[in-house]
């Protein structure tokens, strides 16, 4: 097995999209449309989830780098990009209904060990109201933060990987 | 007159939103409310004009954790109505493989509520993240057996979550056997990690609180029950699946948008206790070994030993799976064909909470004019009330709020209510 960090052609880094197929929600899966468009697959696995919860756990658990992207109601403008610490997330599990929600899920990961030991969280804000109807196309304004996002976390990437 | 309103607003660790309303006046329960409040779902008029081929594929988008309960209930419907002969029907290749698609299911939906929902209330911890930091060991454990079950409904359905292999007559593809090879062994792995886990749940220290309830399930002549072609109850029911309708009323109540279904007029358990408490003489001789080897007692009335029934299904499930992957060997075509013909097809299946009922109403052109999906949280919606007010009045209603609250959330999750699959769910309000 490669060295995960110190080799000159160091394991992937785990790349994972979070969304779901309605409107603006499905930010995260564009963000990592472009991204897969952008790195071979020597350099990023990337993946696009559903939701979060175990099967979030089960793609990060023991990875060394991991970069997740999802949309999130901030309250700031519809397509600003935030990158939070893990502490900075809410963790608001009265809402979700299905098991855990990601800061449940990434907390979960921190108290088995398994979290990676380099996690960069970026979330892109929207309006809750754009993100109900299925199929629908993203919102201009969110839009318009996909390839600029894309295009930061590569920046990133050569930049750990350098 | 005192009068104390206790609210949840919305109740965590449930699958779906609901809330809970309690008005105590005098010292007493006024008014006990389990309010559903995701919106209707409206899905079985979304059936009506499609054909019968579809319902697969349609009915698994009803709920992310349990879709192959709702896929077998739908395939055991029309199946049961294109060949009545229950000992021909279906291939028992086919049978073996939705057995262990099924044991897929009960071991990914108990391992997560087991260890992410239920355990965190037992040894006095807010949420299943700060469990693990004490409980490591435990939560990995029950993390590796849910994905084992995800991995074992992915084998035939390509995926875990709303699966795409069944079809009516089978699958659309047999599994390579050297993907079945792989989880056989991880199966078989899994029988000793299985039987700790029901070691673990059997020692948490679990409140004991019997109380009067009738069980209701599906019976086989020799299975443990997933499908069958009998309902029974403990107080002595025992009905083809094609008479629930005359023996189950559902009936709307304002403060939920689930029905709530009742028993000759009376509240009733579905789920894991209810299922091993009618069928503890069908488990696999190695759970009921090891269940006199411990001590558990079965039948229980005891809802909070259902954390131990839904371990034991857990083992029993991981046990049958590794013995059909361990003689697994494919068969091309991976179904039969089967001649449809109109009429009323009824069928049922053991979703992980409980007997999951269908019925869909076919045209000449096998097209469904009327579909009816009876889930298993609704039917336990009326049992949940009454365990509430019983188990709220034992621990005393002069308690504080944090604890009635806290109680109720508890005696909630005892059912691991579906809400999204009922609502047709969770929020507490006390009122005093």
């Amino acid at each position: 097995m490669r060295h995960p960090l110190f080799a000159f052609d160091p394991a992937p880094v785990t790349i994972i999209g979070i969304g779901s197929p309605f409107g603006d929600d499905r930010v995260g899966w564009s963000v990592a449309d472009a991204l897969a468009e952008r790195l071979s697959a020597s350099k990023a696995r990337v993946l696009k989830l559903d939701r979060p919860g175990t099967a979030l756990l089960d793609e990060i658990a023991g990875r060394h780098r991991a970069v997740l992207v999802d949309a999130a109601a901030t309250g700031a403008a519809a397509g600003t990009l935030h990158c939070i610490a893990l502490e900075d997330l809410p963790a608001t599990s009265a809402g979700s209904s299905h098991g855990l929600g990601l800061a449940e899920a990434l907390q979960l990961a921190r108290s088995l060990g398994v979290l990676p030991a380099e996690l960069c969280l970026y979330l892109v804000s929207i309006d809750p109201d754009n993100a109900r109807l299925p199929g629908a196309d993203l919102t201009p304004a969110v839009a318009a933060a996909v390839e600029p996002l894309a295009a930061a976390i590569c920046k990133r990437l050569v930049a750990c990987a350098a | 007159m005192t009068e104390r309103r206790i609210e949840v607003p919305v109740l965590a660790r449930v699958e779906g939103e609901g809330a809970l309303d309690v008005t105590i006046r005098d010292g007493r329960i006024a008014d006990l409310k389990l309010r559903i409040f995701e919106p209707p779902r409206l899905f079985e008029q979304l059936l009506v004009g499609h054909h019968y081929s579809e319902i697969p594929d349609l009915v698994a988008r009803i709920c992310g954790i349990c879709p192959v309960a709702y896929q077998m209930s739908g395939l055991h419907a029309v199946e049961r109505l294109f060949a009545p002969d229950p000992d021909a029907w279906p291939l028992p290749w086919v049978h073996r493989m939705r057995r262990l698609f099924y044991c897929g299911e009960w071991i990914q939906s108990h391992a997560l509520h087991i260890h992410l929902l239920a355990a965190p209330d037992f040894l006095g911890f807010a949420s299943a993240p700060a469990m693990a930091v004490q409980y490591g060991a435990e939560v990995r454990r029950g993390l590796a057996l849910q994905g084992l079950g995800n991995r074992i409904i992915a084998l035939f359905g390509a995926r875990s979550v709303h699966p795409v292999g069944a079809r009516l007559g089978g699958f659309w593809r047999a599994p390579a056997r050297r993907d079945a090879d792989r989880l056989a062994a991880e199966a078989e792995r899994a029988i000793p990690q299985a039987e700790a886990l029901v070691r673990w749940t059997a020692g948490l220290p679990l409140p004991a609180a019997p109380q009067a309830f009738n069980c209701v399930s599906l019976r086989h002549p020799v299975e443990y029950p997933m499908m069958g072609e009998r309902i029974v109850s403990e107080s002595g029911l025992d009905i083809a699946v094609d008479d629930f309708e005359a023996q189950v009323t559902e009936h709307q109540v304002p403060h939920s948008t689930a029905l709530h279904g009742l028993l000759a007029g009376e509240p009733y358990l579905l789920g894991p206790l209810a299922r091993v408490n009618l069928n503890h003489d069908r488990l696999h001789p190695r759970v009921t070994a090891l269940l006199g080897d411990i001590g558990v007692e079965l039948p229980s009335h005891d809802m909070f030993q259902s954390v131990v029934a839904r371990a034991v299904e857990i083992l029993q499930a991981v046990i049958e799976a590794a013995e059909i992957l361990s003689e697994y060997a494919p068969e091309e075509p991976a179904y039969a064909e089967i001649a449809p013909r109109a009429g009323i097809a009824r069928g049922a299946s053991e979703a992980p909470r409980g007997l999951l009922w269908h019925r869909y109403d076919l045209d000449d052109a096998g097209l469904i004019t009327h579909a009816r999906i009876v889930p298993p949280t609704s039917q336990n919606q009326a049992r949940i009330e009454a365990d509430l007010a019983a188990t709220l009045t034992a621990v005393g209603l002069d308690a504080d709020d944090a604890t009635l609250r806290q109680t109720g959330e508890m005696v909630i999750r005892n059912y691991d209510p579906c809400i999204s699959c009922a609502t047709h769910f969770l929020r507490l309000t006390l009122h005093r």
